[in-house]
């Protein structure tokens, strides 16, 4: 099982990234995924802050890489720990894994200058996934389904936050 | 950390099971329950059972945890659940595996027809009283796997 650590990949041109999965040569992967918290954000507000803003973004990670995966697991670390949740995908076409993943460190991070329009994008697509989320009322084993376990975390951490 | 496999210790009474913990010192616990059934080799119904089974029993763990940390693997794969938790109340930890072993290991099917009376009744109680299940990513998939009922 080859190991990408989104937080390395987010300046990784499509490229480069294609050329990393082609040499991994490898169909299981394990995705980790950033931990937005610190250290010094123990026992502040950021804390509480950054472990919704983490369910939130990696909700729609999970989601993009199930519907492309052949098989997705998840680790949910315990919140309070400084540990990243991560996917484990099985995938064999790395064209389309290329595609996701850059779509995805694209629309996640801040590159705003050199990728506005892949970032709106994101954006819209992240916010249709979350509308989507409140409407769902799946009984099949589906992206819904696979993520849950974060979508529960989350819920309940609005719940906390009063929003 | 001390890795834990649910069904290496079948043999154990929970006083044995008390006595390996307090040996071994440790607050942290990688718990390992193997998995059984993938679809679709296994008919729905008995990948259902199995997430749910593993959902009430890691929740039993999480409820005597100050940290729980959980995987929820692909329904169609055999690769084992897992959680990891600390605790430092070896009676209590002792106690919690071994109701599990019983439920899930014990050859006596009154063992595990209790087991799963305590698990609907678990359940039940979390959504009566509003509360978030620690292991819902197991349970969800649980769900999702019951066959609907034939018309």
């Amino acid at each position: 099982m080859t190991t990408i650590n989104l937080k390395d990949l987010w300046d990784t041109e499509k490229n480069e990234i294609y050329q990393i999965l082609l040499n991994a040569n490898d169909v299981e992967f394990n995705i980790i995924t950033e931990c937005y918290r610190s250290e010094k954000d123990k026992g502040t507000s950021d804390w509480s802050f950054f472990v919704g803003l983490e369910y939130y973004d990696t909700l729609y990670i999970g989601h993009e890489l199930f519907s492309i995966a052949e098989t997705f697991a998840v680790y949910i670390p315990d919140t309070n720990m400084l540990e990243s949740i991560r996917f484990e995908i099985t995938i064999r076409d790395m064209v389309l894994f290329t595609e996701y993943l850059y779509y995805l460190l694209k629309g996640n991070s801040l590159d705003k200058i050199n990728h506005p329009e892949k970032q709106t994008d994101f954006l819209i697509l992240k916010q249709q996934f979350h509308d989507d989320i409140l409407n769902n009322k799946a009984v099949t084993y589906n992206s819904f389904t696979a993520v849950h376990g974060i979508l529960n975390l989350y819920n309940e951490w609005c719940d906390k936050s009063s929003l | 950390m001390l890795t834990i496999k649910i069904s290496e210790f079948t043999e154990y009474t929970e006083s044995g099971l008390k006595e390996y913990l307090d040996i071994q010192n440790e607050t942290d616990f990688k718990i390992i329950i193997r998995k059984e059934c993938n679809f679709p080799e296994y008919p729905k119904i008995n990948i259902a059972n199995e997430y749910h089974l593993v959902a009430y029993s890691f929740s039993l763990l999480a409820d005597i945890s100050t940290v729980f940390s959980y995987f929820i693997p692909s329904p169609y794969l055999k690769k084992a659940f897992f959680c990891i938790i600390s605790t430092s109340n070896m009676g209590l930890m002792a106690e919690t595996l071994f109701t599990i072993i019983k439920g899930l290991y014990f050859p006596d099917p009154v063992f595990f027809e209790l087991f799963k009376d305590n698990m609907n009744q678990y359940f039940e109680k979390l959504k009566n009283d509003n509360k978030y299940c620690r292991t819902a990513g197991l349970l969800e998939i649980g769900n999702a796997f019951i066959p609907e009922p034939d018309l």
